[in-house]
């Protein structure tokens, strides 16, 4: 099964507990990223959307369905036997009064078909909403 | 395994310390310091927007990186005039990476951009040199990187006398 090929790893910090991806493969196993990290099993790709072009990290195995959930909010993408999938963490590093914080403020998933976005949903918890493209 | 990036805004000169503000002013012909006049620019402040200037080991690339001003913590408002008339401008003047702080650093001059709410600056090479806008923890996730970042503001010719209030940000995407 494509899952028992990646590393599982014991995470220290609660910070997944409310902000994690689901994916279910082709062969139905699954990876969660409780366990596991997104970087065993993707690849850096430029991908382009209305003609504007950003770095995704793409899953390299065969995609059935991902569910990504931040705070409350979540998206449930079924992936089309021709795209991949990727996804990502939203973060904000904010330089006032004297100092940096740096918080996670949403997730994203999105659909890739020949390097060109398809699809993207972003979970926005600074507004509480779920907001997206498809072209 | 990856960790969240660890962003700083640094000096761009030794000992490359930490900021805690980011000063503008402006010179009079005198040499004299004085707070940026309506109707003027201040005088360009240069930093260092570093990816884990510590060198720790196993951090994240700061994927998609701009930066953006809002009116203040934990909001993406710009209500506010600085980030509402996009007082600030901001353009890359380098980037580097190094396994050990402070990195290499290569010149590299950016396009000169009013950033204020949706207006957002998106770097043109990345800490590597490469075309994108990420932060690289170094080649490998066990070094730094940085993007130095040259900026002014223009205060137009409307403003009131006072203290203006803003945020500076680095928005990024990252994975685990």
């Amino acid at each position: 099964m494509i899952s028992d090929s990646i590393q599982k790893i014991e995470r220290e910090d609660i910070s997944h507990e409310h902000s994690y991806f689901l994916i279910t493969f082709q062969d139905g196993s699954i990876a969660d990223e409780r366990n596991t990290n997104w970087s065993s099993f993707s690849e850096e790709r430029q991908a382009y959307m209305l003609e504007r072009s950003k770095t995704v990290v793409v899953c390299t195995h065969p995609v059935k369905n991902i569910k990504i959930f931040h705070n409350g909010l979540i998206a449930d993408l079924d992936v089309p036997e021709d795209c991949q999938v990727y996804q990502a963490q939203k973060s904000q590093a904010i330089f006032v009064n004297g100092a940096v914080k740096t918080m996670v403020i949403g997730r994203t998933v999105g659909l890739i078909r020949e390097d060109k976005i398809v699809l993207e949903r972003y979970l926005d918890g600074m507004s509480g909403n779920v907001v997206g493209v498809e072209v | 395994m990856s960790t969240i990036p660890v962003i700083q805004f640094r000096a761009s000169t030794t000992p490359f310390a930490v900021l805690t503000s980011v000063p503008y002013s402006q010179s009079t012909p005198g040499g004299t310091t004085i707070p940026v006049l309506e109707g003027n620019d201040s005088d360009p402040v240069v930093f260092r927007v570093y990816n884990n200037y510590a060198c720790a080991a196993g951090i994240a690339t700061a994927l998609n990186a701009t930066l953006a001003s809002y009116d203040g913590v934990s909001v993406h408002t710009y209500s506010m005039p600085v980030a509402s008339q996009k007082w600030v401008h901001v353009l890359q003047n380098g980037f580097g990476e190094s396994k050990a702080a402070p990195g290499v650093y290569t010149f590299f001059e950016g396009s000169d951009t009013a950033i204020g709410g949706l207006n957002t600056y998106t770097f043109g090479n990345d800490s590597s040199g490469a075309q994108s806008s990420q932060i690289r923890a170094g080649s490998d996730g066990n070094g730094c990187g940085f993007l130095e970042v040259k900026s002014y503001i223009r205060v137009p010719t409307t403003a009131t006398a006072g203290v203006a209030a803003f945020a500076l940000s680095l928005l990024f995407d990252w994975t685990t």
